[in-house]
């Protein structure tokens, strides 16, 4: 499942099958909502805009969701 | 002496200048300018945003006042092909005549009625009330039951006049006939963008979404890199957001965000190979799209894979610079015309939706070279408040950026109707395009 490491603290956040993201950050782990919201965990916060980009509205599957290096 | 204070006044991060000198294809004259706005502001009074009266004020005294993009020529390539551009309460038409572009006020001379419901192809402008009409250049053509009218001055009986020009392929109207002409307005505009020739692209894409904010609140989200940080944190690791450089001649400004380059705010070093992953958004789980060789930076290689795929679209008489094809390179033309520079494709128009203070459209146009004959420009894409912006993927993943940004320009609109302060408080240096756009405001009003 896409995964993201925060360039900031670190933490790593996992989409899940079921929409929610798991976060890890440095073991302390939770699981949120695409909006920020806390779904459970010992983790409470974690960065909304990183879970709004895993977890948010998607691109259809037809579209190229990589920044290609050859073409601008 | 100057300068060194200048550079003294922003980021520790390398200097946009100093990142470009070591470029492999050095950039065009323009982008090694610097012109740092010194002016005020540094506050915005919080009633810009949040008032109808201020709203009004600028429906008063700027939007009739002031240059505006209207459309594009592609729009209307045939004569007698006419489009309309609302701004508040205005609606203008803007026509191709055997004479040039033509634009007029949309409205009847005899009882009001706007003439055009919709952009289309005519011969002449007839009122769907009474049947009054008008030709192409805004001359009177008939008036119905002429015999009743003997007290209209028909030379005088014109559409109301609405100056119009053109510049990089835009169409531009002015509703104040005794307005400076648009090439004064523009200033050096046109020198800065001679080398990308936008008059040479087309509409590939072109969305336009309503905004639950202000118009002003949506298009400052879009005149500085100060926010990547926290609303787009994942493509820090791979973009200059601190190391921007930003700068303002009359009535235009600029921001120049280096990419594949590290932010100042990360706390470790990135390899080249990180960089590169970022830039082309790899996932953890994902493959990289290229290895950066050793003894090659990730900017180079950005730079070599850009240039090859354009080279064969703009020719081999155009050198295309690493800048060019790396950077964000974004233009503001008061008060609402983003156009950006490079090679990359975004244009943005921002304006007030219908008559409201609170609510907006934000346009986004992808203007792409092409090779051979023209093709056909993409129509609007129109999303309402409620429709995500990937329900517009020919945006690509520029609708997902997008969507950070929504996520919080409506609360911005509501955090400042409820704000317990008066005053908006701007970055100094980062946030140079918002205050340069407010110190231009400030003659309007």
């Amino acid at each position: 499942m896409p995964s993201l490491k925060h360039p900031l603290t670190g933490a790593i956040y996992t989409l899940r099958s079921d929409g929610l993201v798991d976060v890890d950050n440095n073991g302390l782990r939770g699981v949120f909502y695409f909006d920020g919201r806390h779904h459970s965990g010992d983790l409470t916060f974690a960065d909304p805009h990183m879970l709004l980009w895993l977890a948010g509205p998607q691109l259809p599957d037809t579209v190229v969701s990589r920044r290609s290096h050859k073409v601008t | 002496m100057a300068a060194a204070t200048q550079r003294q006044a922003r980021s520790a991060g390398i200097s946009y200048q100093d990142l470009i000198s070591r470029d492999v294809v050095p950039p065009p004259r323009t982008l090694t300018l610097e012109n740092r706005f010194e002016g005020p502001p540094t506050t915005v009074p919080v009633s810009r945003y949040t008032t109808q009266a201020f709203h009004d004020l600028e429906m008063r005294n700027m939007w009739p006042k002031v240059w505006q993009m209207a459309c594009r020529e592609e729009e209307i390539p045939n004569v007698g092909d006419y489009t309309t551009y609302e701004i508040g309460s205005y609606s203008i038409i803007v026509v191709r005549t055997q004479q040039g572009f033509r634009a007029h006020h949309n409205v009847c001379r005899h009882r009001g009625r706007r003439l055009c419901d919709a952009d289309g192809h005519a011969s002449s402008f007839i009122c769907p009330f009474h049947g009054f009409s008008w030709n192409l250049d805004g001359s009177l053509r008939s008036v119905t039951s002429e015999w009743d009218f003997p007290h209209i001055d028909k030379k005088n009986f014109n559409l109301s006049a609405v100056q119009c020009d053109t510049w990089g392929g835009w169409v531009f109207i002015n509703m104040d006939v005794k307005a400076e002409p648009l090439a004064k307005f523009l200033g050096d505009l046109p020198q800065h963008f001679a080398v990308w020739k936008p008059e040479s692209r087309y509409i590939e894409a072109h969305v336009a979404k309503v905004m639950g904010c202000n118009w002003k609140v949506c298009q400052e989200a879009f005149m500085e890199a100060f926010h990547v940080i926290h609303t787009h944190p994942q493509i820090l690791v791979g973009i200059g957001d601190e190391n921007s450089q930003y700068d303002a001649w009359g009535n235009f400004s600029r921001a120049i965000t280096p990419n594949a380059t590290p932010s100042p705010h990360l706390k470790f070093k990135p390899t080249e190979q990180e960089l590169f992953d970022s830039v082309t958004m790899r996932y953890l789980d994902q493959p990289a799209l290229g290895e950066v060789p050793a003894g090659m930076t990730a900017r180079a290689m950005m730079a070599a894979g850009g240039r090859m795929g354009l080279q064969p679209v703009v020719g081999d008489d155009t050198p295309i610079s690493d800048a060019c094809v790396s950077d964000s390179i974004y233009y503001t033309l008061f008060p609402n015309f983003h156009p950006w520079g490079g090679y990359n494709r975004i244009v943005y128009r921002f304006r007030p939706y219908q008559n409201r203070f609170d609510k907006s459209v934000m346009e986004c146009y992808y203007l792409s070279p092409f090779a051979g004959d023209r093709p056909a420009p993409a129509k609007m894409h129109w999303l309402e408040e409620d429709q995500p912006w990937t329900d517009a993927p020919e945006l690509g993943l520029l609708a997902k950026v997008f969507t950070q940004d929504t996520f919080n320009l409506p609360k911005v609109q509501l955090g400042l109707e409820a704000a317990q302060y008066d005053e908006v408080v701007l970055a100094n240096y980062q946030e140079t395009k918002i205050r340069h756009f407010h110190h231009l405001l400030k003659n309007y009003l």
